[in-house]
């Protein structure tokens, strides 16, 4: 009986680890492929990106070869939704956490469950650079380096989000 | 200039109110020949075509449909799923002005307003008719964007086709309910199962399984009444071997909308080399669920979502439940693709003991009728038969308390966890509406004896095995998927959006599933539709429905004009359908918002049970208004003291 | 036994059974076939004038001629029980025991009427294997009514026909009746009472069982075992067990209306009713070979 909340507690660690080691991979080849974290004096640009109920205004993105932009992402819609900047590899990886964070609990329709993370881990639980977790009518940034070239897309890694058509493509100008 | 006013403001409401624009579809039933198996048989058409042809309407338009039925008999047209006002229902014997459906020669006109998005469908409401071809999508488009992205849709109508005359096959179920079953076990089967038992206890068990099931007079292998020996199975009205083709161009999202039109099917969809994302079940947007299979219980429909990356061809395989044939159509980058193999069936599910353990949760119930009903006789199996070795002396009370602590400790769980999930910041009050959906269950408590809890697919989430022995998950389904494959289950269904209809219901009725195998008998809380009252329930009220399914078959149970919301512990997220599907000896609770006044047909689709008598009046009055009607079967009108 | 029923009594019986099965399906259609009852007054349709007008009125009789219902009604309420039909000549055969003349010989039932109340014929006979004309006939008229899942109740008469003023069995007619249906096991099971004749009460078990080899080779074994209170010589009957007979066929189902089958069939004279039998130079008991064709449709 007692031993359910603790297994329930490894699990949500073991899941932690999981997130944080994949962000942090993430995050450190993502200077290779997908870009690095921008420095605010950097972005010149601002690109405000909105988010529905499983859709993203604009649809797809332009930007230069290593450019830095600044994203202000809102969500509009009424179920939670994430912003995140990466390869198809690097989404596919992380809608696999993300279904697994669904399926115990740590993350429902709208938003994270932070006690399933046991609080002091929950704002550490989403906050990759190259991502933006948003519950209904909250808003974020992020500052983002891009590389010169390569295949990049934007999607929510929520649970069948991007599958139902929340991914959109971030093509480079010339 | 107060009354200028008013009219500005009336004349503004009724703008506001009166659909912008009229859709007109002229449809035409008429009996055309066609040649399924090598032999001319009559179908019903509509506008020559079988299926019938999409009628594609947009949210917020008035729909005008005429019909003129050219048949030689009475005939009618369902909008099955549809919202609309009980005149426009098109069910004979119950929508108001429509007592006697259409007349040969006649023309009806049906005018409403489309509420709602999503995909439907229509057909006949009688089985001669609907078995027959009179069946076909409605696509209606939603007014605002869609919560997902397509680039292409296609609809794939699951159906089947006989050449024998509906009301033959009927005849038939009659005389011998086991008339199209070819797959009993047999004695070939034991000796097999006997050589490939590992040791005598297994070889006794198979022995025992076989007696108990004897001693029961029930067979195991009854998983579809009417099978693959009487049924071509139809993608869009193609045959399996020679298959339509819906275009793709890789790369594309496609949107596929499955509909189960099939008059006795359940379908086991599954694309090989795709997921599908479901993003709405019966026309509702979900919250969008990756699967690799999914059962479409017959009348549902679901959309999914495939995305073909490769230049090749992806078969569509909708196996029947009890895998007698074969209904496929395929998605390919050109017409002219060759057809491929189709695979090989899946094992042949049989019942086991657990699907015979009835778990009936508190009965006795009140059952929204007039007057108390008993039972006809035959309609309720003697389970006596249950009390054996294969159960281990576990008898049936044991068996639900043992099942009622671990799904309290779900319950609690759930609870724990939306109670202290803090969404303060959020204030749209989604959490109010999980609370009270989890609420509800701990007040059926209040209403009747036992542990409701138990019974709910809300609660059955920690049911797993005791004593090797677990009572069938009332809404999990074993499509036979290999192990690691996602098959979607109800409780994967939530809205996208908190229902703002959500809250406790307001009173609990009992409608159980009764019937007689031996004789092809079917029908609700003991009583075939011909000599049962109706079910009479308050407009305004949220009333939940407790369903009790006594028998050995899948009921996919259909409620005319009105959402029925099952409760599978989604709370406020719990799915709002036209069809829920209520598993062989299982109880699930399934909440009607009860918003439309008029009289509707409640039924079980499997139009040969409909046919047989498993169907109600549910009848919407309002508060203190008389009940009685002439419609009432005048055997209803009992002496009082059949109390029970 | 003054347990008698007199013809006019168990006719009587039959005439009300029958009777009182069409005044219940009169009930249970609720208002005879199609008499339709208007559309409820306290639900008028909330689209005036559009779709309600353009409806073709549905009032009163005349709209059954106009409105001829489909096949199957559907959900329409005024939809009376389904009536339906079966025949099965569970035997239709010729036996021959290897010497002589093969003789013919059926049992076979059918039934017509609705789920719960039906008109029901039994009847079973064969030939003789001296004349060539028939040597035994019987039938039954009965009413069946559903008792409970697997049960019917029956009652009506049977009549065994006079075949020949010289040797054969005179005529004779019985009340009868029965309890019939499937017992745990999956064992087909017929138990009837027969009174009248000579004052004797008869009984009768059978019981059968269908073994499927496969889905269409199926052995069936069956057993009937006849019992008389007391003796009705011209009738070949005496008391206890007076008559047995057992079988075994095995019926390949072509169809399910079309089943060939072979089979071995034994009956036997008991008691007094053997010494009955030799006294007309016949053998109390008969082994058979069968061979027919089993039809249901």
């Amino acid at each position: 009986m007692d031993q359910r909340p603790f297994a329930l507690g490894l699990l949500v660690a073991a899941l932690l680890v999981a997130v944080l080691e994949t962000g942090a991979a993430s995050a450190g080849s993502a200077p290779a492929e997908a870009g690095a974290p921008g420095r605010r004096q950097e972005a010149r640009r601002t690109v405000e990106v909105v988010m529905r109920d499983n859709a993203f205004e604009p649809a797809s993105i332009q930007v230069r070869a290593g450019e830095t932009v600044r994203f202000v992402v809102g969500n509009r819609g009424e179920v939670v939704h994430e912003f995140n900047i990466g390869t198809p590899a690097m989404h596919e990886a992380h809608r696999r956490e993300m279904q697994q964070m669904m399926e115990h609990g740590m993350l429902t329709a709208t938003g994270m469950n932070r006690n399933a993370v046991h609080g002091s881990h929950s704002e550490m639980a989403h906050d990759d650079p190259n991502s933006v977790l948003l519950e209904p009518g909250k808003s974020g940034e992020i500052i983002w380096r891009f590389p010169r070239g390569g295949t990049l897309e934007f999607a929510c890694n929520v649970p069948g989000h991007s599958e139902s058509g929340m991914v959109g493509r971030i093509s480079f100008a010339r | 200039m107060r009354l200028v006013a008013g009219i500005a403001l009336a004349l503004a409401a009724t703008l506001s109110v009166a659909p912008a624009l009229a859709q007109r579809v002229d449809l035409t039933l008429e009996e055309r020949t066609v040649n399924m198996n090598g032999t001319d048989r009559p179908a019903v058409t509509v506008n020559g075509q079988f299926p019938g042809p999409l009628i594609r309407l947009r949210e917020g338009e008035e729909a005008v449909i005429r019909v003129t039925n050219r048949l030689d008999r009475s005939s009618s047209i369902h909008w099955h799923g549809l919202i609309l006002p009980a005149a426009m229902d098109g069910a004979p014997g119950f929508s108001p002005g429509f007592m006697h459906g259409i007349g040969p020669g006649e023309t009806f006109e049906y005018r409403f307003p489309v509420v709602q998005s999503g995909t439907y469908w229509y057909h006949a409401h009688n089985l001669d008719h609907e078995q027959r071809g009179l069946y076909a999508p409605i696509v209606i488009d939603k007014r605002e964007a869609e919560p997902f992205r397509y680039d292409r849709e296609h609809v794939v109508q699951l159906s089947e086709w006989t050449d024998e005359r509906p009301l033959r096959v009927l005849q038939n179920l009659k005389r011998d309910p086991g008339y199209y079953n070819w797959n009993r076990r047999t004695l070939v089967d034991l000796i097999r199962d006997l050589n490939r038992a590992p040791d005598g206890e297994a070889r006794r068990a198979i022995i025992r399984d076989r007696v108990d099931w004897g001693n029961m007079r029930m067979d195991p292998t009854d998983i579809a009444d009417v099978t693959g020996a009487t049924f071509r199975y139809l993608v869009n009205g193609f045959r399996p071997e020679a298959p339509g083709t819906l275009l793709f161009r890789p790369g594309e999202r496609v949107r596929l909308r499955l509909i189960n039109s099939g008059a006795m099917t359940y379908f086991d969809v599954r694309i090989p080399g795709l997921k599908m994302t479901v993003v709405q079940a019966d026309g509702n947007n979900i919250q969008p669920v990756v699967v690799d299979e999914l059962r479409v219980a017959v009348a549902e429909t679901y959309d999914v979502i495939v995305e073909p990356r490769e230049d090749r061809q992806y078969q569509i395989l909708a196996e029947p439940m009890d895998r007698t044939g074969w209904a496929r159509t395929r998605l390919a980058t050109r017409m002219d693709a060759p057809v491929e193999p189709l695979p090989p069936h899946r094992p042949r599910p049989v019942l086991t003991m657990a699907d015979m353990m009835m778990n009936p949760g508190p009965t006795g119930l009140d059952r929204g009728t007039p007057l108390p009903e008993r039972d006809q006789p035959g309609h309720v199996a003697p389970m006596g038969g249950m009390d054996h070795g294969s159960m281990a002396g576990m008898d049936h009370g044991q068996m639900q308390g043992q099942a009622a602590a671990p799904a309290g400790q779900a319950m609690d769980h759930a609870a724990m966890g939306h109670g202290s999930m803090n969404h303060a910041a959020m204030g749209h009050g989604s959490m109010d509406h999980a609370a009270m959906g989890h609420g509800a269950p701990a007040q059926a408590g209040a209403h009747g004896p036992g542990t409701p809890a138990t019974t709910t697919a809300g609660g059955m989430q920690a049911h797993a095995g005791h004593g090797g022995m677990a009572m069938s998950d009332p809404v999990v389904h074993d499509t036979g998927a290999p192990p690691g494959a996602r098959v979607l289950s109800y409780r994967d269904l939530r809205q996208l959006r908190p229902d703002p209809e959500s809250r406790p219901y307001d009173r609990i009725i009992e409608v159980r599933l009764t019937g007689n195998m031996e004789r092809y008998i079917w029908s609700m809380n003991g009583n075939e539709f011909w000599r049962a009252q109706p079910i009479v329930a308050r407009l305004g009220e949220r009333l939940r429905i407790r369903f009790i399914n006594e028998t050995m078959m899948n009921h996919p149970m259909h409620l005319h004009g009105m959402w029925m919301v099952p409760d599978l512990g989604n709370g406020a997220f719990n799915p709002r359908k036209h069809v829920v599907n209520i598993k062989p000896a299982t109880t699930l609770d399934v909440d009607v918002i009860v918003d439309a006044e008029g009289d509707w047909a409640f039924h079980c689709h499997l139009l040969y049970h409909m046919e047989s008598g498993m169907m109600r009046i549910f009848r919407v009055a309002r508060d203190g208004a008389p009940v009685a009607s002439a419609q009432q079967p005048r055997q209803a009108v009992m002496p009082a003291g059949h109390n029970h | 036994m003054t347990f008698e029923m007199p013809k006019t009594v168990a006719a009587g019986l039959l005439a009300a059974a029958l009777s009182s099965s069409a005044a219940w399906a009169q009930a249970g259609g609720g208002h005879g076939a199609h008499a339709a009852p208007a559309p409820t007054a306290e639900n008028p349709s909330p689209v005036q004038g559009a779709g309600a007008a353009a409806t073709p009125s549905a009032q009163g009789d005349e709209n059954q001629a106009r409105h001829p219902p489909p096949e199957t009604y559907g959900i329409d309420a005024r939809h009376p029980p389904l009536y339906f039909g079966a025949v099965l000549f569970d035997q239709n055969e010729v036996r021959s025991n290897g010497r002589g003349s093969p003789i013919y010989a059926w049992e076979g039932s059918g039934y017509y009427g609705t789920d719960y109340h039906r008109l029901w014929v039994n009847t079973r006979g064969e030939t003789s294997r001296e004349r060539g004309g028939l040597e035994r006939a019987e039938v039954q008229v009965l009413y069946s009514r559903l008792l409970g899942y697997y049960w019917d109740i029956q009652a009506g008469v049977r009549h065994d026909f006079r075949i020949d003023p010289h040797e054969g069995t005179p005529a004779r007619t019985y009340g009868a009746f029965g309890l019939q249906g499937l017992a745990p096991g999956y064992f087909e099971v017929q138990l009837q009472g027969f009174v009248g004749g000579d004052g004797v009460f008869l009984a009768r078990a059978a019981a059968s069982y269908d073994l499927f080899i496969t889905n269409r080779l199926v052995l069936q074994p069956e057993a009937e075992l006849n019992f008389s209170t007391g003796w009705d010589r011209d009738a070949l009957i005496a008391p206890g067990i007076y008559r047995t007979e057992v079988g075994l066929r095995l019926r390949y189902e072509i169809t399910r209306e079309f089943a060939p089958y072979i089979g071995y069939s034994f009956e036997s004279f008991n008691g007094g009713a053997s010494g009955l039998n030799r006294r007309l130079g016949q053998k109390p008991s008969q082994s058979t070979v069968v061979a027919g064709i089993r039809i249901f449709f």
